[in-house]
């Protein structure tokens, strides 16, 4: 045996491939076709070898039988299917750590490449289609305030008290008990031409305030005429901004003119000026009314509260010594008992405005009512204009989004919720309080927007925490319901006032004051019977009361504690004590604190009895 | 005559095993045993024999191993295992199975009898 062919005889070992050819001294065509079958394998240089020793050998044999070259590299077959067919069978020869670990980077690999795979398709729903964005809900709101003449909107005449009220005083901000009345009378009665101003833009039927994503430029001189120096004019903002992002600049401002009002309200009391204090009992009403009949929620809700506040002016001063007149008492009984049509009633209009547009702004429309999530700047404006920081790493939060909204649902589904939503609120909303624990609509509501809207629009969610823990839209019932309550102690309060002057005594019960003084004895928020009353027999003042959360009569005896009477009248109190079987202990205890009645008015003590 | 691809694959593991079954050999002389004992049917290139090998051996149906010939070359011989063993008669009993089903439709002219080398 020559030197070549005992290397060749050698045992490969991690000997390279080629010096196994080099040494096997084939003829060049042989040897071409084993360095071509371990080149193509992309083995490992020791397998290589292994496999360059036995073609080798394979030839030499060949060779040595007699065979030409030619004839054996003919034979041969295919080179190329050789290497890739001696790769894979090599490859199965390889540890089994090398294989498992082999399969399972494939696996791995397979799977990255199923995702990519993936988000590349959501990617291209998400990014590539683009939302019909047909309706300007701003607009059309805004062409119902144009339509109607300027000279009949208060807005603009609001935009004129503003300045005339000026600056903010200093007792705006301060507790009752830290205020110095003589301050706050010397402030109000320095503002005369101003309350008038707002008595006659509070006549007006219709707010009329135009809405805009942008504070209006009218407003902003205002401001800065008042010497409340505003935010800076940032310029017309867009056409057709985001419903959510509409700036209601007026809300404040009503509520801060309504308690300007207030206060005149009680100093005309004190005063003696009964038309004073009946005229600002009719502003009031008259702000309460623009603000309720808004198609916002929010809006209607500040309507509420300065209804709020107006009954609880009126319930003071009621008895005051030779304020109002039996004409005045009538007069405000009619006011008050008509206010909303007798009951106010919240309108779920807006709400809807709000979805819809947002529906608009992040599907497509097939024309047919359905469509799908895709991608628009929804998140971004709502940063902006809520002038909140964008979060870190949005660009990863928008990259995300098509796989965060792939399962949700479509256009079609999204108002299907939102109508079954509205139509629950709606049902709930004509439910009487009693019945306040069967009101369900926030849980559509809420799971409407946690299974969609949240997801499209982060700052959404902070904006239905206003209803508290209840949710938006039974929270505003409740709310709703209790100022109904008090509009009814209020209506009772002022017939029994008629009937002390008119008979000199209080009657014995509230059957008594119909329908000369009361049309009906109003409802119980608590039980649907009708309010209690107890004349006040044996020293004791006449109380008009509801039995509070607890249901029971306990005649007119208030909770013991501060905490108790705080809760005695709450909605969710109610419901933890009517409808929840096993309360935790914390809200037990705040259930047995609340036991008593709900005193919505109580006689002060005459001097000498009765 | 060659036979097809397909065909192949599943007849040319079982023609190996068998020749193995009576004893060892090296690639070279399978390649020239089953040239002459199948008439060039079975004669198939290197290029499919030899990633064959390695996958009969990958499974443990065959084991091989470098020795020195009698005329002192290096050689790979192979050798048909336990399992290449159990294996084959599994296989084989399919071949006859599939042969006998031929031959009553007709494709082969007559009842397969057992091979014997």
């Amino acid at each position: 045996m020559n030197r070549e062919m005992r290397a060749v005889a050698r045992p490969a070992g991690k000997r390279a491939a080629e010096e196994v050819i080099s040494a096997s001294g084939l003829p060049a065509s042989l040897a071409g076709v084993v360095r071509g079958v371990v080149s193509g394998s992309r083995l490992w240089p020791a397998e290589r070898a292994e496999v360059a020793r036995e073609l080798c050998a394979h030839f030499a044999e060949g060779l040595e039988a007699g065979e030409s070259a030619e004839t054996l590299a003919r034979e041969f077959g295919d080179v190329a299917r050789a290497s890739k067919l001696i790769r894979r069978a090599r490859l199965r020869l390889r540890p089994l750590w090398w294989r498992a670990a082999r399969r399972t980077v494939h696996g791995c690999m397979a799977v990255l490449l199923t995702g990519v795979l993936g988000y590349g398709v959501l990617a291209a729903r998400y990014f590539g289609g683009s939302p019909n964005v047909s309706r300007n809900y701003m607009a059309e709101l805004n062409a119902q305030v144009l339509a109607t003449p300027e000279g009949e909107r208060a807005w603009p005449l609001y935009l004129r008290a503003i300045p005339a009220f000026g600056e903010q005083p200093a007792w705006f901000d301060q507790e009752s008990s830290e205020r110095s009345a003589s301050e706050v009378d010397e402030w109000v009665r320095s503002k005369g031409h101003a309350f008038e101003m707002a008595r006659e833009a509070a006549s007006k039927r219709m707010l009329g305030a135009v809405l805009s994503s942008r504070l209006q430029p009218e407003y902003i001189a205002a401001l800065r005429a008042s010497g409340r120096e505003g935010s800076v004019d940032e310029g017309p903002g867009p056409e057709n901004p985001l419903m959510m992002g509409v700036l209601l600049p007026h809300l404040g401002e009503m509520r801060r003119i309504a308690r300007y009002l207030n206060e005149d309200l009680s100093l005309a009391a004190r005063e003696g000026d009964g038309a004073r204090f009946i005229a600002d009992v009719r502003a009031l009403l008259g702000m309460a009314g623009q603000n309720a009949r808004d198609p916002m929620l929010i809006s209607q809700l500040v309507g509420l509260a300065i209804f709020d506040l107006t009954l609880r002016g009126v319930e003071e001063h009621v008895g005051t010594p030779g304020l109002l007149s039996n004409s005045d008492l009538q007069e405000l009984a009619h006011m008050v008992g008509g206010f909303g049509g007798g009951r106010v009633r919240l309108d779920m209009s807006g709400e809807r405005v709000m979805v819809d547009d947002i529906v608009q702004r992040c599907y497509t429309d097939d024309g047919d009512g359905d469509g799908r999530v895709v991608r628009t700047n929804l998140g971004e404006i709502m940063y902006d204009d809520f002038g909140m920081a964008r979060p870190k790493g949005l660009a990863v939060i928008i990259a995300a989004q098509p796989v965060l909204t792939a399962t949700m649902p479509g256009r079609r589904e999204v108002t299907r919720r939102l109508e079954a939503a509205l139509a629950a609120a709606a049902a709930d909303e004509a439910l009487p309080p009693w019945r306040h624990g069967e009101r369900r609509s926030d849980v559509g509501y809420r799971d409407l927007f946690e299974s969609a809207l949240f997801r499209l629009v982060p700052v959404a969610e902070s904006l239905m925490g206003h209803g508290g823990d209840e949710g938006p839209m039974v929270g505003a019932f409740g709310s709703r319901d209790m100022i109904e309550a008090r509009r009814a102690a209020v209506l009772v309060r002022l017939a029994l006032e008629l009937h002390k002057r008119e008979t000199g005594r209080w009657p014995a019960s509230l059957d008594e004051l119909v329908p000369r003084y009361l049309p009906s004895v109003p409802s119980d928020p608590f039980d649907g019977k009708p309010l209690r009353y107890s004349p006040g027999v044996g020293g004791m003042s006449p109380v008009v009361y509801s039995v509070g959360v607890d249901g029971v009569d306990d005649g007119g005896v208030p909770p013991a504690t501060e905490g108790g009477r705080k809760n005695v009248n709450s909605l969710r109190v109610f419901v933890w004590a009517r409808s929840d079987p096993a309360p935790s202990p914390e809200r037990r205890a705040v259930i047995e604190e609340a036991k008593g009645d709900w005193v919505l008015w109580r006689a002060q003590p005459a001097p000498g009895g009765q | 005559m060659r036979i097809e691809r397909e065909l192949m694959r599943g007849a040319g593991p079982v023609a190996v095993m068998k020749l193995l079954q009576k004893g060892e050999m090296y690639g070279y002389e399978v390649v020239a045993a089953l040239a002459a004992r199948s008439e060039g049917v079975l004669d198939m290139g290197q290029s499919t024999l030899y990633p064959m090998l390695y996958n009969l051996e990958a499974k443990g149906l065959i084991a091989g191993e470098w020795r020195e010939a009698s005329s002192g070359r290096e050689r790979k011989y192979y050798r048909l295992t336990a399992k290449g063993q159990k294996r084959l008669a599994a296989e084989e009993e399919q071949w006859k199975a599939l042969a006998g089903a031929m031959a009553k439709l007709g494709v082969l002219s007559a009842p397969v009898r057992e091979v014997t080398a």
